[in-house]
């Protein structure tokens, strides 16, 4: 589902980066295992689009998306890639429910609040929903970054470092909610991380 | 995305930043009520001047000042320049350049609202009408201007004296009450303001205190209803440069002075001129008394003449308009002024005040501007990081130009909207204190249509440099430095 070929990065300060072949098919989920500063991040937002690459390909779902025009990339991203972050943003004016809402009308898609309930209620979080983010716990905010990932059904979930800000039982947590979400049977996930606690979960690991 | 939701993004990012947004706000309103004040103030004005020239084509009365003599005849806002000889308006009355003329006598007012004699021409050229009752007929029946009834208070067959001058206190004619007889209806003209009597009535409260008989002084009060004496040994009263606050009554240099009070005071003022010339001592009282009769010597002429403040007079034709206003300034004592003239001559010097105050107006809405940008700046530098999602969402860079734009022209046009309600909050609060006639809830004016595109073009150009900063945030950048600059 997502393909990665030839792929090369030139940053503006010159530096050059060449990663490895990565396939990821639907519903797989791999770890993306480097130290701070190999490049994780690149390859998260090359394969998002937030970067372009020197050369190489990137196919998703048949795809290419190096080929894809800025406006494009952004509406081909807001409706098929869901992301996940270290931090957790959120837009702050917005309850939690506004906030998922935004995810879904910012893609283009019309809101999809039934599919926005699910994802509450199967995440814990639907009591939360007209709740401000800001006031949820450091857990309930990582689970809705989950939710708002998933808010689009999207084909891939890429998360940079998601686990680097929680303690060991929000950790376990967080990687149970993604082994087991139903709401993402089809979806391929991503993550990228220098936290060895993951490791064991994941059957495929690329190194950088 | 349809539009709709950039407007919400937008909204819901200026209520994030609640404060800074309420301030911004707050900047533009003012800077808009003043302008959306001005415009009201300037066309009520406009408006109030030329509905109360009422077809007056020119003015004569007393030398001096000749926007002060239709200010105070015909505005009624400014002390009148001074007296008529009555012989010599009636003489100019007969003028064949002249269709009508009416007089206007002024002198006294009952709690601040003028009472005006005059004939009852004055409210047929304002086309007023009575509410309540009949026009007053006889000397000492009054009609009162609606403002005038509904402030008093009075009402029909209600007596009230006259207080001299123009100040809601001062020297208070109680031997003479006048008597409503009339109310009119509102015109929103200045006769709203007005107390209207006839000319006679006003001669009387003025000289029948020390000019009339003895009979008549010991007449009830209620019951004025026979004509004016005009041939009494009638000195009368001189209101020359608008000194009304000191009112000589007792000014007894008429030697034919029958009244007892003034025998005394007369036998006192030469007993005190006695003992001036000896060199002796007086008291306050006497110097006072003295003062008041040597001033009255000197200043009051003896005629025999009754006078009024102004007349005022339509033309037969216009030709009247070169030949009369000399023929008047040139061969009588009289000056005559033209409403028209005069007031164009106020208005445009007004016009220099309010262009002077717009100035400073369009400096606010400016500094607002710049208010706006600040805000929008810091907000920028503190939600990069929410750029970057509605990036990742799927939001274009134009989008994000728009919403950040959108927040400028929000504040801009909510800053307008205030800037309305504030204008019309003073004015309507402004005639309770006083400061403006009551003119009622203003309309709406197209220039204020106007100033709201003037504001939205400053407010979206205070926007379009964080709005072009957010169109070019590095998302990369800004994830991978968590939304640290």
């Amino acid at each position: 589902m997502v393909a990665v070929n030839n792929l090369r990065y030139h940053y503006p300060d010159g530096k050059t980066f060449i990663f490895n072949d990565l396939v990821c098919a639907a519903g797989e989920k791999m770890l993306v295992l480097g130290v701070s500063g190999s490049g994780k991040t690149s390859l998260l937002h090359l394969i998002a689009g937030i970067l372009r690459p020197a050369t190489g390909s990137i196919r998703i779902n048949n795809t290419e998306i190096t080929a894809l025009s800025a406006r494009t990339m952004d509406r081909f991203r807001g409706q098929n890639i869901g992301m996940i972050f270290q931090q957790h943003y959120f837009f702050h004016g917005m309850d939690v429910m506004e906030n998922l809402v935004a995810a879904q009308k910012l893609s283009g898609s019309e809101s999809d609040r039934q599919h926005l309930d699910n994802l509450m209620h199967e995440f814990g979080i639907f009591k939360l929903k007209n709740s401000k983010p800001t006031a949820l716990s450091q857990g309930e905010q990582q689970r809705f970054s989950i939710a708002r990932a998933l808010a689009n059904k999207p084909l891939l979930v890429l998360a940079d470092e998601p686990t680097s800000s929680l303690d060991d039982r929000n950790c376990e947590t967080f990687i149970d909610m993604i082994m087991k979400s139903t709401s993402s049977n089809k979806t391929g996930w991503v993550i990228a991380s220098h936290d060895n606690r993951l490791k064991e979960h994941f059957d495929h690991v690329y190194g950088l | 995305m349809n539009m709709m939701y950039e407007f919400r993004l937008a909204f819901l990012q200026l209520t994030a930043r609640a404060s800074g947004s309420l301030i911004s706000l707050l900047l533009f309103g003012i800077g808009i009520a003043m302008i959306s004040f001005l415009i009201l103030a300037s066309k009520q004005i406009d408006d109030q001047v030329k509905r109360n020239l009422a077809g007056i084509d020119l003015v004569a009365g007393a030398k001096g000042s000749p926007l002060q003599l239709i200010l105070s005849s015909v505005m009624h806002i400014d002390y009148p320049t001074g007296n008529i000889s009555l012989a010599e308006a009636d003489q100019l009355s007969r003028h064949p350049m002249i269709r009508e003329t009416i007089p206007v006598a002024l002198g006294d007012n009952h709690m601040g609202f003028r009472i005006v004699g005059t004939t009852l021409s004055y409210a047929t050229l304002y086309e007023a009408s009575l509410s309540e009752g009949v026009w007053h007929d006889k000397v000492l029946e009054v009609s009162l201007g609606y403002q005038a009834a509904k402030r008093t208070g009075l009402s029909l067959g209600d007596t009230f004296t006259g207080v001299h001058g123009f100040q809601t206190t001062g020297h208070s004619h109680d031997d003479h009450e006048y008597t409503v007889t009339g109310i009119m209806k509102r015109t929103g003209l200045v006769i709203d303001n007005l107390i209207l009597t006839s000319v006679e009535s006003v001669w009387k409260v003025h000289d029948q205190e020390y000019c009339d008989d003895h009979d008549h002084q010991h007449d009830h009060h209620h019951d004025h209803d026979h004509d004016h004496d005009h041939d009494c040994s009638d000195h009368h009263h001189d209101h020359h440069s608008g000194e009304y606050s000191i009112h000589h009554h007792n000014s007894g240099q008429n030697e034919s002075m029958t009244e007892h009070h003034d025998h005394h005071h007369a036998d006192m003022l030469g007993d005190i001129q006695k003992r001036v010339e000896a060199g002796e001592d007086i008291s306050a009282e006497e110097m006072a008394i003295f003062q008041q009769h040597s001033t009255g010597v000197v200043s009051t002429p003896t005629t025999n003449d009754p006078e009024i403040t102004a007349l005022l007079i339509m033309y037969r034709g216009p030709a009247a308009a070169i030949q009369l206003p000399r023929h008047i300034n040139e061969n009588t004592n009289m000056q005559a002024a033209s409403p028209a003239l005069e007031l164009h001559r106020l208005l445009s010097l007004l016009g220099y005040g309010f262009r002077t105050l717009k100035v400073l107006a369009w400096i606010i809405i400016i500094i607002s501007a710049i208010n706006v940008f600040i805000h929008l700046f810091n907000s920028l530098r503190q939600g990069l990081f929410e750029l970057a999602l509605m990036r990742v969402s799927g939001a274009g860079k134009g989008t994000i130009f728009v919403v950040v734009l959108l927040q400028g022209v929000f504040l801009a046009m909510g800053g307008w909207i205030l800037g309305l309600f504030l204008s019309r909050g003073i004015w309507l609060v402004l005639p309770s204190l006083q400061v403006l006639p009551s003119a009622g809830l203003p309309g709406f004016h197209s220039a204020e249509l106007l100033l709201l595109l003037y504001a939205t073009i400053a407010g979206a150009l205070a926007a379009a440099i964080p709005a072009s900063m957010a169109y070019n945030t590095d998302v990369h950048f800004t994830l991978k430095n968590n939304g640290r600059i």
